[in-house]
């Protein structure tokens, strides 16, 4: 279910509210209202042939939705699997698509004026998949760029010969 | 909820839609017999229909398009605008313009600008090539008459008298001086046979008569065809005709013209939604996932029972729940079900189109027109097929120059499949074009295949689901992952024993009657973890009779009715799998494209088999 966020429309001016997720030693936001739900993490089916960090393909309600794992986007190794890990749902360009996360923090209150912009590389990932990233005296959170994050760059793998022997 | 203009909008996009889907097919009907009138005159009820009703949402333009698409054809009709194949296709492209505007104007959009720049381009047209332009405040019903509201009345309260109405057609006597008081003899003459309604020329323009060079008058009278025309010859017109006039409906007010040959059809039918179709299909779809998963637990639960009676009725519930829930899917795919003439009717379009621009005729054969296919199958496969087909008839064109060389279609169903058969004498059609259309059946759960003659035709068939939404698949489990292959692309399933496989050129084969048969190890192609693969168990057999491939899988499942579920836009690159389908146990099986799969083995056999050939007589691989 969508968290009930009445505030966030009002106040998005200087004010926006945002949840956290951990991926190894790194937490990223997402602002609340791209968040269509958090998850306990279900079976996921691997798809054969799909991008390695398409970790594979979960049932949603009865629909059948992609779930990727940010570490691997980013060559940072893989996202851990354990009891407590999460897949946040958000929805860009209409599809939804699952991130895998080993935790969630709590909604926080943001101001957009802490968001910084990003320096060139942060934690192993290019300023271009980044919106900004927010530094405070005991956390630091990066904020991902969605659509350029699931941008596909499938070259790798489409183009590639089918066997993989 | 949505807002009444919402609702308004909806309603009058879906009216469009209809209207041109009558108009696409009158236009094919009227390029093939130009000279028929009753079709020039439906072609302009219903362009007038839609502008009505364009109306009504505010859609002006369009509304202004559809006015402009009555004019071209009523010129036609009056003999003023010839029916050139430039003209058919002016007006195709101005049903294709609204066409692909309807999906943006139904989301509430301002209507796009094209079809502003279409109705002025075909207006400016129109005053170039000269045609005459007609009086827009005339009710235009009728073939040169212009009828008003008193003449209406008038021809109503005739035809509740007993009076036909007629229309007869007086040719000006070359060298008539006086053609004002020829015409007013003449009118003088029929006013004995009948009641004359109007005229064309009307009295107003009679001066005109020389240049049109005939007079026609629409006469109500009591009296037989035959009998008029007797008559009309005993009274000295001798070469006059007399037509029955049988526009019944055209004499009506606009309006009424409109409605009148629905209100009788429609009762027998109501109009639904095609979401409110589609969120049924949903629904039945997961009651039948929700079907499955009580069968299993059904079956599960009476093994353990001790009571045989007991045990007997669970699975009569089971099987009771499973017939009625078939029949309920049955019933709402047939509600979904349109024919294909649509689309046939697109193909030969483009045959004539080519044809056309080759300056030769190519006939085009259809058969099986009525045979009924899902609406959202029509209406996504019907630019891909007309775009192949255009192809095919070019291909056909290069290979037969001169000669006459039918293109034949033909559509039937057989079981659960629709299958389309494309076929002309003796040419072939470049692969790619093959491989285009692959790509569009592929995630629709369609397939093409070529079949070769002895004689050098070549025909391709298309297999089609009559529903998007639930197919029938052969399950097959690799691992612990279970994929699912439509089964229509699955000839038949086989033993394999390690004994009648060998290996040529580096490909592992097995003996298919007497036959070579690629094998392709799903295990090893997935890269599935723990994947078994040895030799014993059960293979599928996929391809066409040229070349088929066997598929090892670790165990053959059964065969499921599974709803298709897409796969996110992100996975759509990966060619082997075109969906998804959710199971009875909830896990997610893969769909795979058995024509991919075949490609993909065929090209990729060599390395990926020969490299796991081991010197073992199994045919165990190891992941």
């Amino acid at each position: 279910m969508n968290p009930p966020n009445p505030q966030s429309s009002q106040a998005s001016n200087t004010e926006f509210h945002a949840i956290g997720f951990q991926v190894g030693a790194e937490e990223y936001g997402l602002e609340l209202r791209s968040v269509q739900e958090i998850i306990a993490t279900p079976r996921i089916t691997r798809v054969p042939k799909a991008p390695p960090y398409i970790r594979g393909v979960i049932n949603l309600h009865g629909n059948v939705v992609p779930v990727l794992d940010v570490a691997r986007r980013f060559g940072l190794g893989d996202t851990a699997m354990s009891s407590g890990s999460k897949v946040v749902v958000v929805e860009t360009e209409g599809e939804s698509i699952g991130l895998l996360a080993e935790s969630v923090s709590k909604v926080t209150r943001f101001h957009r004026d802490q968001i910084q912009p990003p320096p060139p590389l942060v934690a192993g990932i290019a300023a271009d998949f980044l919106d900004g990233i927010i530094r405070s005296a005991n956390r630091f959170v990066i904020f991902l760029n969605l659509d350029k994050t699931l941008e596909d760059d499938h070259a790798g793998t489409h183009g590639r010969p089918i066997a993989e022997a | 909820m949505a807002s009444e203009r919402e609702e308004l909008i909806r309603v009058v996009v879906q009216e469009i839609s209809d209207r041109l889907a009558t108009l696409d097919g009158l236009l094919l009907d009227i390029e093939e017999n130009p000279g028929e009138r009753e079709l020039l005159d439906q072609f302009m009820r219903a362009a007038h229909t839609l502008k009505g009703t364009a109306g009504i949402a505010g859609l002006s333009a369009t509304s202004n398009l559809a006015h402009a698409l009555e004019g071209v054809v009523e010129r036609i009709r009056d003999g003023h605008l010839r029916a050139s194949a430039e003209v058919f296709d002016r007006l195709s492209h101005v049903l294709e313009v609204i066409t692909r505007a309807l999906p943006s104007i139904g989301r509430g959009e301002p209507e796009p600008d094209d079809i502003t720049t279409t109705g002025q381009a075909l207006d400016t047209w129109l005053d170039e090539v000269g045609a005459r332009r007609a009086d827009p405040n005339a009710t235009t019903a009728d073939a040169g008459f212009v009828l008003g509201e008193y003449d209406l009345l008038r021809i109503r309260v005739l035809q509740r008298k007993g009076n036909g109405l007629f229309r007869v057609h007086i040719p000006l006597p070359s060298g008539t001086e006086e053609p004002v008081g020829w015409a007013t003899t003449v009118l003088r003459v029929l006013g004995q046979l009948g009641t004359v309604i109007a005229t064309d020329p009307r009295g107003a323009e009679l001066g005109e008569l020389p240049r049109r060079h005939r007079l026609l008058a629409l006469l109500g009278s009591q009296l037989s065809l035959d009998a008029l025309s007797e008559q009309a010859t005993e009274l000295g017109l001798s070469n006059a005709t007399v037509a029955a006039h049988e526009a019944a409906a055209a004499v009506e007010t606009d309006t009424a013209a409109a409605k009148l040959p629905q209100r009788i059809v429609s009762e027998r039918t109501v109009r639904v939604e095609l979401e409110v179709l589609d969120e049924l299909l949903r629904l039945v779809g997961e009651l039948m996932i929700s079907r499955d998963r009580y069968r299993q637990v059904a079956t599960d639960f009476t093994d353990g029972l001790d009571d045989p009676a007991l045990g007997s009725e669970i699975s009569d519930a089971a099987a009771q729940l499973g017939h009625l829930s078939s029949d309920l899917q049955d019933a709402i795919m047939r509600a979904r079900m349109v024919s294909v003439s649509r689309v046939f009717r697109s193909l030969k379009r483009e045959v004539r189109r080519a044809a056309r621009d080759a300056d030769c005729t190519i006939p085009f054969v259809m058969t099986g027109e009525r045979t009924e296919l899902d609406k959202n199958l029509v209406d996504r496969l019907t630019v891909p097929l007309a775009s192949f087909t255009h192809h095919l008839a070019y291909a056909q064109l290069q290979h037969a120059g001169a000669q006459q060389l039918e293109i034949r279609v033909q559509a039937e169903r057989r079981w659960n499949q629709v299958v389309i058969s494309l076929e002309a004498e003796r040419t072939e059609i470049q692969s790619d074009a093959v491989r285009e259309l692959m790509k569009e059946l592929a995630p629709c759960g369609g397939r093409i295949e070529t079949k070769r003659s002895r004689r050098g035709d070549v025909s391709y068939v298309i297999a089609l689901p009559l529903t998007l939404a639930i197919i029938q698949a052969m399950m097959a489990r690799v691992g612990e992952e279970v994929y699912a292959f439509p089964i229509e692309a699955v000839r038949e399933t086989i033993q394999l024993d390690t004994s009648e496989v060998a290996q040529i050129r580096g490909t592992q084969v097995a003996d298919l009657r007497g036959r070579a048969l690629s094998l392709l190890f799903l295990g090893e192609f997935f890269a599935v973890p723990n994947a078994q693969q040895r030799a014993g168990t059960r293979i599928l057999v996929l391809g066409q009779d040229e070349a088929p491939i066997g598929v090892i899988v670790d165990e053959i499942i059964g065969i499921r009715e599974v709803v298709i579920k897409p796969l996110s836009s992100r996975l759509a690159h990966i060619d082997a799998i075109s969906g998804s389908a959710i199971l009875g146990d909830d896990q997610i099986a893969l769909i795979l494209n058995a024509d991919a799969l075949v490609a993909n083995a065929i090209r990729s056999a060599g390395r990926v088999i020969g490299a796991a050939v081991s010197s073992t007589p199994t045919l165990a691989v190891s992941p």
